[in-house]
């Protein structure tokens, strides 16, 4: 590295006509220390630079099952269905029961039991204001029957005209719902194939498929298909 | 009696450290910083990612990728939404010479020997706008594009990038085009949630 600076030295002044007797004097140069400093800073830099993550896009991860001729029968009880409509609104419904909106879903209204299921599965108490639909993933998917079976399918309907922020924001809560319920799943044991008892695996079984003209569903939201519901058509 | 004279005593601050310092984090800002390339700048269009919350499962950046961009171009008073590929500019080992060649290059060379896409896309090749970020394709281009993708690297990612804006119904036809070519894991990309 290049040298440092020494004392600062100015130009004698002399004296016209006569030559100065005075005695020279030494002026003394004035030094900080600079060590610590720089080492302190070498310290920081290290650590920020071992500590940084640069600013890297997130990603929210999707599994789409393979094109398939034949159909897939499910008992309508195991199929919770999300339905987002053209207008932004939330519906929530199970088999062929009435969709009921996920906005009416309050946390007040919850029973004293599972309110203190949420807070002892560490939602925090602006998530139980806000996030409904993280409430209701979290409370069909560890419903007794539901979590010992494991067969609880969520399908998330999105209607075709339906802003794309509204749907990542509902599977990022189902997502945040996941990992809960993955946490509380695994505390469970079942019987391997050898007889061992073994930590009970979760198996997320999720679809995310387009509202379709004809859609049953959309016959129940849409009131001019609901008043034929009424007078005997289908549900 | 004569007055004792204080000494003057010179402040000299040594600024070598500081100079050295400055130096260092010239030199790591300079080494880190991304500028945006030409091809990067010259896209018609500017995204603006939904919001999701921060998953330990994000993809890497040196991952092979497919990027698939569903953004609104504007159109005289309106806008139109339209579909965008691009590829990362990742390094590939190509299985016999064993020698490395960029994801982007690779499928480039594959789709010269397809002569619907190597027609459809000649203006690409013309200008060697092929190293553009992202080029305008259509759902046939993008279907065929994502199988010669696969083609070329097989564990390629492909993520959807979307404008928060668009309806449902652009990403459920590309992620229809994504399945019927077999490619049923995907990614959205999105942009960190300020709590």
């Amino acid at each position: 590295m290049a040298g440092g600076g020494g004392a600062l030295t100015v130009p004698e002044r002399q004296k016209r006509g006569k030559i100065s007797r005075r005695k020279k004097k030494k002026r003394l140069g004035f030094r900080i220390d600079m060590t610590p400093l720089v080492d302190i800073t070498f310290l920081l830099l290290t650590f920020f630079m071992f500590t940084t993550t640069m600013l890297k896009p997130q990603t929210i991860e999707m599994k789409v099952p393979p094109q398939r001729l034949e159909q897939v029968q499910v008992r309508e009880s195991d199929l919770l269905t999300i339905a987002i409509t053209d207008d932004g609104k939330t519906y929530y419904f199970r088999g062929r029961e009435n969709p009921d909106s996920i906005g009416a879903i309050n946390y007040d209204d919850l029973s004293t039991e599972q309110k203190i299921l949420l807070k002892k599965l560490g939602m925090k108490d602006n998530d139980l204001k806000k996030k409904k639909v993280m409430i209701l993933a979290i409370m069909e998917n560890l419903k007794p029957i539901n979590k010992k079976e494991q067969k609880l399918i969520t399908q998330l309907k999105v209607s075709s005209l339906t802003k794309y922020n509204k749907v990542i924001d509902v599977i990022d809560e189902l997502n945040l719902a996941e990992t809960i319920i993955t946490d509380e799943v695994t505390k469970e044991t079942e019987t391997d194939e050898f007889g061992n008892q073994v930590p009970m695996k979760r198996k997320r079984k999720f679809n995310i498929v387009q509202m379709r003209e004809g859609d049953s569903l959309l016959q129940v939201l849409d009131p001019k298909y609901r008043i034929q519901t009424s007078t005997g058509g289908p549900k | 009696m004569p007055k004792i004279k204080k000494k003057r005593m010179g402040f000299v601050i040594d600024m070598t450290p500081l100079v050295d310092i400055t130096f260092l984090l010239l030199t790591f800002l300079m080494f880190t910083a991304q500028f945006k390339s030409e091809a990067e700048s010259e896209q018609p269009f500017k995204l603006v990612r939904p919001q999701s919350t921060a998953s330990p499962d994000s993809i890497k950046i040196s991952e092979n990728l497919g990027i698939i961009s569903i953004a609104k171009v504007p159109f005289g008073d309106t806008s139109l939404v339209k579909f965008f590929y691009g590829l990362s500019d990742t390094l590939l080992e190509d299985p016999i010479t064993k020698q490395k060649i960029k994801l982007k290059d690779s499928v480039w060379k594959l789709v010269l020997q397809d002569k619907y896409l190597s027609d459809s896309l000649r203006e690409y090749f013309k200008d060697s706008l092929y190293n553009k970020a992202m080029i305008p394709v259509d759902n046939i281009l993008l279907g065929r594009l994502i199988r010669l993708t696969k083609v070329a690297s097989k564990d390629v990612g492909f993520v959807i990038d979307a404008d928060t804006s668009i309806h449902y119904l652009y990403v459920d036809s590309v992620m229809e085009i994504l399945r019927t070519n077999f490619a049923t894991s995907f990614y959205y990309m999105t942009a960190r949630r300020k709590e």
